[in-house]
């Protein structure tokens, strides 16, 4: 019998449209399913509504059954039914920091165990063995402020599992988490399932790591799970069905799925193969078609040469330029890419080298106090103008730091920011920050003030000024100024939300929305202010797919409009994608800032898993389309 | 060195006692021999938790300067006292009893600020929340988890600001001249302040939602609340508590016996100083108290005491346990 079995279940809020129809599904026990959708597509209600006490109050049809008994929504938890089950079900939720209830390691593992009323010699010897499972030993007397990101989440995963529950419900919990923790987050909930035989029930945008621990996918989209099954069988119908979702996608599967159609007129034997699904069977995969790489004879070329035959696709086309209009349309998409390297890239390529230099850093020293180690040591960077910079490091690095001295908030004590050539002290506040330089800081939240997205969008639009609102001035300058602003401002954000991708949740509260769909209200809110130079902390944290996409889309188009953007972040595969160059932010420096292909195609750790798929045969091609559009070549010829 | 103080690591009820009996009798008895005695042996600790730099420091910026105020300002508003030094012209007096009795409030000010020292590092939160719950035992969790948001809240604070100050100054810009003038920038920071109090109120019932969504994900109000607490009441803790009681008893006895009696208004009389003849309550009181108020020190003595002779055994030990326990069976089968 499945532990959980949804049958035709359908929710709706109150006063609300149905979320969720006709879901069905099952959770084995000791099964590891992985629940995928987009932003916003009702995981997280879904995954509420299997908890008896979590469940938001609306219109429920259809049944939840756990271990064949109905579970319903109860609140209080009042009958002991409901409690059991409550009891018998872990939930560890998005927003690591929320989560914690008390302000000592000890005591918030301790705290579900007090609320059973256990004593305390059987609570100690719990805590005791959950802490040693967990590691948790070293930072067992500390406080919870004092803990990573990654450390927190694996405390609310740490508390919940100390209640010894059946099933455990995590929502989206490494979305907020840098790529090593979040790595050693999914390794830990594949001991619980393997080790302990935990079901596990969890909501994932990214497939590519936990995917090889997953016994079963459901894939949610339009309010209902439209595909399910192993993932295996299901990822291909995943791509088949829903095109639009297939970026999620572990990028061998993508590779494979996206090059099949020409692979098969050539070897129709290749396509009889299962879909490959980690860097390994990708590697095997390319390697039944193309034989063995030519470079694992001489590897010690691999790393900077491209390869002879085969010359990489790069994405920038030379459409770059200065545009007059102000105005970036910002609905229109760049250029796909397509085509080998070509004289435009090489012009493009020049172009970049002899445009004036936006942002500059010059040996920057930093830290926090006197008695606190240097976070950065003579860091140098320089930025052109209508450049995308991506900085990629480990957490802890200083790169929020950097964005932070960059952008003038903290002051280096050694060294100097230049903007445009002018010293980043010389420039007054009130003009750093009015269409210069726009930041996006690392926790969308502290950006929202008004109650509703539109609001507070419209907040930073140049405003009609006090004098403007006075009825009599009105009367003598005549009417109409007013409204046709107030018509300016709704279809600029009209506008950059379709971009984005957001237009649905106009009309909702900010703290509402998911984390994804915060992180793009937040970058949209910066881009209104028009902003020449851009710096990102984290752009894409919680952002599925498809956002990233629309994200890269218009950062090209704001590169066309010559606005310089510097990012940091732990998104590799987006970096590659996004930005011109890259560098690596080591030891309190930058270093080995190069063009994205070369930066990544030399790197043998810090790379994208499409480069890892293919870099013995196409040293030089670090994205997903990139490696398809050589295959598809080398195939042809 | 606070790692392994002995008295730190004690059950925080003896921590409690003792700190509350020894400000306690500083305190109400004003005897200059008790203040000294108290002064020094906090002082004492202090350098043994927190180094003599951070003590040295300590007395030099704050307590010095404290004395100095607190030793001047008394006799400027207190007249009160029998020993007539000078008439101000106003007809107010300067008085003998006066400046004594300003030095010896400067001595108690100094004393509790000492003590404190040693509280902060001795008392830690969570030894803190743990004795409230004793007494309320809602209370402690409620402690706890205002612990856990003060901290959550400031720093949310911090990024919000700086964040609004990303978000610049467009709208102190005015549409019709484009420039800025010094009123707009003013109702700009106001509307600015107020934006920030208002996004933060909204952060914080936000944060409470997804507090109680996981407290009532871990089964909180279900049952009846065990308390759990990671300290050991042992018997050890319960002979220094004894010890604690008992000390304090006999310098209370001995305060109320007159052994300790300090009067400073009208005319000045101090047991075994002044006026007053030392009894064998005096010399009880002050021995008892000299020891006691240096009890965390002794127990540092004790340990280091312990740990060298446990070595030594130890190093003994070793020798004679050349031989294997099971030896001795061996040698009988054979």
């Amino acid at each position: 019998m499945a532990l959980i079995s949804v049958r035709d279940f359908g929710f709706a809020f109150p006063q609300g449209e149905p979320l969720l129809h006709s879901v069905s599904c099952d959770v084995e026990e000791g099964s590891f399913t992985v629940l995928l959708g987009a932003n916003g597509s009702g995981k997280t209600t879904f995954l509420k509504q299997l908890h008896p006490v979590l469940a938001d109050a609306g219109t429920r049809t259809g049944s939840v059954l756990w271990q064949g008994k109905p579970l319903t929504r109860d609140s209080s938890a009042v009958s002991d039914s409901s409690t059991a089950i409550a009891e018998d079900i872990g939930f560890v939720m998005q927003r690591s920091e929320s989560q914690i209830v008390t302000d000592k390691v000890w005591h918030e593992l301790a705290f579900g165990l007090e609320n059973l009323g256990l004593p305390s010699s059987e609570i100690q010897r719990k805590v005791a063995e959950i802490s040693t499972f967990f590691g948790i030993q070293e930072w067992f007397d500390k406080d919870v402020s004092e803990l990573s990101g990654g450390q927190k989440q694996i405390l609310n995963l740490a508390s919940s599992m100390v209640m010894n529950p059946r099933l455990l419900i995590l929502d989206e919990p490494t979305a907020q988490l840098d790529p090593i923790s979040a790595d050693s987050f999914i390794q830990m909930l594949h001991r619980l399932n393997y080790e302990l035989g935990v079901t596990i029930l969890v909501a994932e945008h990214e497939l590519q790591k936990i995917l090889p621990f997953a016994t079963q996918l459901l894939f949610m989209a339009e309010g209902h799970i439209a595909v399910s099954g192993t993932p295996q069988e299901a990822i291909p119908q995943i791509m088949r069905r829903y095109p639009q979702y297939a970026a999620a996608m572990p990028q061998a599967a993508q590779i494979f799925m996206e090059s099949r159609t020409d692979v098969s007129r050539e070897t129709s034997a290749v396509t009889q193969r299962p879909i490959p699904l980690t860097i390994g069977e990708g590697q095997q995969w390319i390697e039944s078609m193309l034989g063995e790489p030519p470079q694992r004879t001489q590897k010690e070329r691999a790393g900077r040469e491209p390869a002879p035959v085969l010359a990489p696709t790069l994405k920038h086309e030379s459409e770059s330029g200065p545009v007059p209009a102000p105005t970036p349309e910002l609905s229109s998409a760049p250029k796909p890419a397509s085509g080998l390297q070509t004289e435009a890239e090489e012009q493009s390529e020049d172009e970049r080298v002899t445009a004036p230099v936006a942002l500059e850093a010059r040996n920057l020293w930093f830290r926090y106090g006197a008695a606190e180690p240097d976070l950065l040591r003579g860091l140098d960077l320089s930025v052109r103008k209508g450049e995308i910079l991506a900085l990629v490091g480990s957490n802890g690095s200083g790169k929020s730091t950097l964005i932070s001295l960059l952008s003038g908030v903290r002051r280096p004590y050694r060294g100097s920011v230049r903007l445009e050539g002018k010293r980043l002290t010389r420039i007054p506040e009130e003009r750093l920050f009015d269409h210069y330089l726009g930041v996006l800081p690392q926790d969308p939240q502290t950006m929202f003030v008004k109650s509703t997205v539109s609001a507070d969008l419209a907040s930073v639009l140049p405003p009609v000024s006090l004098v403007h609102r006075l009825p009599m001035v009105d009367r003598l300058r005549g009417r109409g100024n007013e409204e046709k602003l107030a018509e300016r401002e709704k279809e600029e954000i009209a506008q950059g939300a379709e971009a984005l991708g957001i237009t649905e949740v106009l009309d909702r509260h900010p703290f509402d929305l998911s984390g994804g769909e915060q992180q793009l209200v937040a970058l949209l809110k910066v881009l209104l202010l028009r902003p020449r130079i851009l710096l990102l902390d984290e752009p894409t944290k919680g952002l599925d797919e498809e956002a990233k996409k629309r994200v890269i889309e218009l950062l090209q188009l704001l590169k066309n409009h010559g606005v310089t953007t510097v990012m940091v972040t732990h998104d590799i595969e987006f970096a590659a994608r996004a930005a011109d160059r890259a560098g690596l932010f080591f030891n309190g420096r930058v270093v080995s800032v190069e063009p994205v292909n070369t930066f990544f195609s030399s790197n043998n750790f810090y790379t994208t898993s499409a480069s890892r798929i293919a870099r013995d045969w196409f040293p030089e091609a670090v994205t997903k389309d990139e490696v398809i559009a050589c295959l598809k070549h080398s195939i042809r010829s | 060195m606070v790692r392994t103080d002995p008295f730190t690591q004690c059950h925080p009820l003896v921590n409690f006692a003792f700190f509350v009996s020894v400000l306690g009798i500083s305190m109400f008895c004003l005897h200059p021999i008790i203040l000294v005695i108290s002064y020094l042996s906090a002082t004492l600790y202090a350098i043994a938790l927190k180094g003599f730099r951070h003590v040295l420091t300590l007395n030099a910026a704050f307590i010095l300067p404290g004395i100095v105020v607190v030793a001047l300002i008394n006799p400027m508003f207190n007249h009160n006292g029998v020993t007539l030094l000078y008439t101000f012209d106003n007809g107010n007096s300067l008085t003998l009893e006066a400046i004594v009795y300003g030095i010896v409030l400067a001595g108690t000010l100094a004393v509790a600020t000492s003590w404190f020292v040693s509280v902060n590092a001795v008392l830690t939160r969570d030894k803190f929340v743990y004795a409230v719950g004793r007494i309320f035992p809602t209370a402690s969790l409620i402690l706890s988890m205002s612990f856990r948001f003060i901290p959550l809240f400031i720093r949310q604070y911090k990024a919000t600001a700086v964040s609004q100050k990303y978000l610049g100054s467009a709208r102190a810009r005015t549409v019709s001249t484009g420039k800025q003038n010094w009123w707009s920038g003013k109702w700009q920071k106001v509307r600015t302040a107020l934006a920030v109090t208002s996004a933060l109120f909204t952060w914080s019932l936000e944060n409470a939602i997804h507090v109680s969504d996981s407290m009532k994900a871990r089964a909180y109000g279900h049952r009846r609340r065990t308390s759990y607490t990671p300290y050991r009441w042992d018997a050890r803790n319960v002979g220094l508590l004894c010890g604690i009681v008992v000390a304090a008893a006999l310098v209370v006895v001995s305060i109320f016996s007159g052994g300790l009696e300090s009067q400073y208004d009208p005319s000045i009389a101090v047991s075994g100083i002044v006026e007053i003849n030392a009894t064998a309550w005096t010399w009880i009181g002050v021995v008892v108290f000299a020891v006691f108020a240096n009890l965390p020190l002794v127990l540092r003595g004790v340990a280091a005491l312990q740990w060298r002779l446990y070595e030594q055994r130890a190093l003994s030990g070793s020798q004679a346990d050349r031989r294997l326990p099971y030896a001795s069976v061996l040698q009988k089968e054979d």
